[in-house]
């Protein structure tokens, strides 16, 4: 393999890796929740998708569309039912129950998702055609999601920047009271937030099945690579989460092609756990 | 020096009849080896409990790498065995050292770098997942995924009992040394007080005199000897060891239902929890994967509902000396 589409894998994964991290963080810096169910919802959509498209037969962009829809109905129903009692504690308290909360979801969700559609691998076929500038080559697939997980992460930073809703979102994170007493409604944000955070992850999800197939058994894993995306780049830094997602996922490409995935995933595992001790606000800091 | 007086004989009684309860219940299924593995192995995870509900329930310090802890406990006596460098007491006492180490190691961490509660979970979950990794990746030492056997350990006057019923007395004599223990640090040492302190509140605590730091690691050190201990001792009872018996579904999970279950912070909460858990897991044995959907859904009402656990809720409506 050479480096160029190392390179070019790596990338892609850690764009995906960025785009389910950007969501955790969301979630994490407005609701103080670490929502454990994130690859979960992921994969609710993937195997959403390919449950009707290929046992129900439906056309792929109407099962697409019916994956978002359902991803997006589990995480306001996570945020409105399911976090109410975290809610009503505050500080480390509410960090804690969010964290079992999640963590009992995702387990429901995993364990059910297995059960009941053990066969359900989303893989998404584009057209194929190769392009080559000057002495690289990328297929058609790559080039797709590396331009759709580009552009959406773009958008997310554009919105959070530029709108007044994206400005509402970050003064919550940064000030709660703050925000609160100049009139924001954090109950709407937060569910914004959620329903964003949801969206997000579940068009990671198809992107990553463009490149890849995704089974009904990988939420715990997009979960935790996603949280460790999220530790290194800092819970409350978008931009430092994207920046890490990049990162993250560049060096362990070539750190699966050097030594091996088990190897590269304890290098990975000990690089956060550096980066926690060292620098717990993240890379970047606490920056947007 | 006793702190509290009141309810001293009612607590007394209960611990005498646990230790009665433990030494007789497996003489009444000793024709059923299959209920005495299976009370043998709720021993071990109340163990694990136990360690856990210090470490969280007291200290407020979330580990999330008990599996992790006890499976290093467990590779290191096993492969000492395996090699013939040592007897089985050394390799354990040695195992059991080890893991104190590195349980204080991460708990001295922890509160020098003033991580908040949940770094030190991602801290300690990161520590799992390089533990079941590196067991599955270093295939010539560990033996990979389907891990190794280790047999015919002798365990000198133990020995002339059968198997199950060795293993189930030796770590029902660990448990209650330990429940014994604790209840006097908690009940008769100024530990205790401590302990109480902390419990209401960190800061306050630490502004009243108490050396919350200090606290901390000791309660890391001898949780983590205590996982270190009942770890490798699963080992030779389960005379098998894998990767997956030490992964974060199989142990971390189920101990966290056990304390969350039993009641964060009380002595009692871990017995009463791991009971309960035991006999559902085992009623639920024949759904599979199914059983992590019914697990997870009762967690979530658990804590929606009944976040206190039992025993609080017996101590606030029945009986108020329980512990």
């Amino acid at each position: 393999m050479d480096i160029i589409s190392l390179i070019f894998d790596g990338v892609i994964l850690g764009l995906i890796f960025s785009l389910i991290a950007s969501g955790l963080t969301l979630i994490y810096g407005l609701g103080n929740v670490l929502n454990l169910a994130h690859g979960e919802l992921l994969v609710l959509s993937t195997v959403t998708t390919a449950v009707l498209s290929q046992l129900l037969g439906l056309p792929l962009i109407l099962a697409l569309l019916l994956g978002v829809i359902v991803t997006l109905l589990a995480s306001a129903f996570l945020d409105k039912i399911l976090l109410i009692p975290a809610y009503r504690l505050v500080g480390e308290d509410r960090i804690i129950l969010g964290l079992y909360m999640t963590l009992a979801l995702a387990y429901s969700l995993h364990g059910g998702l297995i059960t009941a559609f053990p066969n359900a691998y989303l893989t998404i076929n584009v057209p194929f055609f190769v392009i080559e500038i000057a002495w690289i080559t990328l297929r058609s697939s790559q080039l797709i999601a590396a331009l759709a997980s580009f552009a959406i992460l773009v958008s997310l930073y554009l919105f959070l920047k530029r709108t007044w809703h994206g400005m509402a979102i970050r003064s919550l994170t940064q000030n709660e009271i703050g925000a609160m007493l100049v009139g924001i409604p954090i109950k709407k944000y937060r569910l914004m937030v959620f329903i964003i955070g949801g969206l997000i992850v579940s068009l990671a999800g198809f992107i990553r099945s463009v490149v890849a197939t995704v089974g009904p058994e990988s939420g715990v894993e997009f979960t935790i690579l996603g949280l460790l995306v999220c530790v290194i780049g800092g819970v409350r830094s978008i931009s430092g989460t994207i920046f890490a997602g990049i990162l993250t996922g560049l060096v362990y490409t070539f750190l699966i092609a050097m030594i091996g995935t088990y190897l590269a995933y304890v290098m990975l595992l000990v690089f956060v756990m550096i980066t926690v001790l060292v620098r717990p606000q993240g890379i970047l800091g606490e920056r947007w | 020096m006793v702190i509290e007086e009141k309810y001293i004989k009612e607590r007394s009684y209960v611990l005498m009849a646990l230790a009665i309860l433990y030494l007789v219940l497996p003489l009444v299924f000793i024709d059923m080896p299959y209920v005495i593995f299976i009370l043998t192995q709720m021993n071990f995870y109340l163990l694990f409990a136990f360690a856990f509900n210090f470490l969280f329930g007291l200290t407020n310090q979330l580990f999330l790498s008990v599996g992790a802890f006890a499976g290093i406990g467990a590779y290191i006596t096993g492969i000492l065995l395996r090699e013939g460098m040592s007897g089985p007491v050394e390799a354990v006492i040695l195992s059991t050292l080890l893991v104190a180490g590195i349980g204080y190691l991460v708990s001295t961490l922890s509160v020098k770098r003033r991580l908040v509660v949940i770094f030190t979970g991602v801290f300690t979950l990161a520590i799992t997942l390089v533990f079941t990794n590196l067991t599955i990746a270093l295939v010539t030492i560990t033996g990979g995924e389907t891990g190794f056997r280790i047999r015919g350990v002798n365990l000198w006057i133990l020995d002339w009992l059968p198997h199950n019923i060795k293993y189930y007395y030796l770590s029902s004599a660990i448990l209650l040394v330990v429940t014994i223990l604790a209840y006097y640090i908690l009940f008769y040492t100024k530990m205790g007080y401590a302990y109480q302190c902390i419990l209401a509140d960190e800061l306050t605590a630490e502004l009243i005199g108490i050396y919350v730091q200090r606290v901390k690691t000791l309660t890391g050190l001898f949780a983590s000897a205590l996982l270190g201990l009942s770890g490798s001792i699963y080992g030779l009872f389960s005379q098998l060891i894998a990767p997956s018996y030490f992964a974060f579904a199989s142990v971390d999970l189920p101990v966290q239902l056990i304390v969350i279950l039993g009641g964060r912070g009380t002595l009692l909460g871990p017995y009463i929890g791991a009971a309960v858990i035991t006999v559902v897991n085992e009623l639920l044995r024949l759904l599979g994967p199914l059983t992590l959907v019914i697990y997870g859904v009762t967690l979530i009402f658990l804590l929606a509902f009944f976040r206190n656990g039992i025993i609080e809720f017996l101590k606030r409506n029945l009986a108020p000396w329980l512990f």
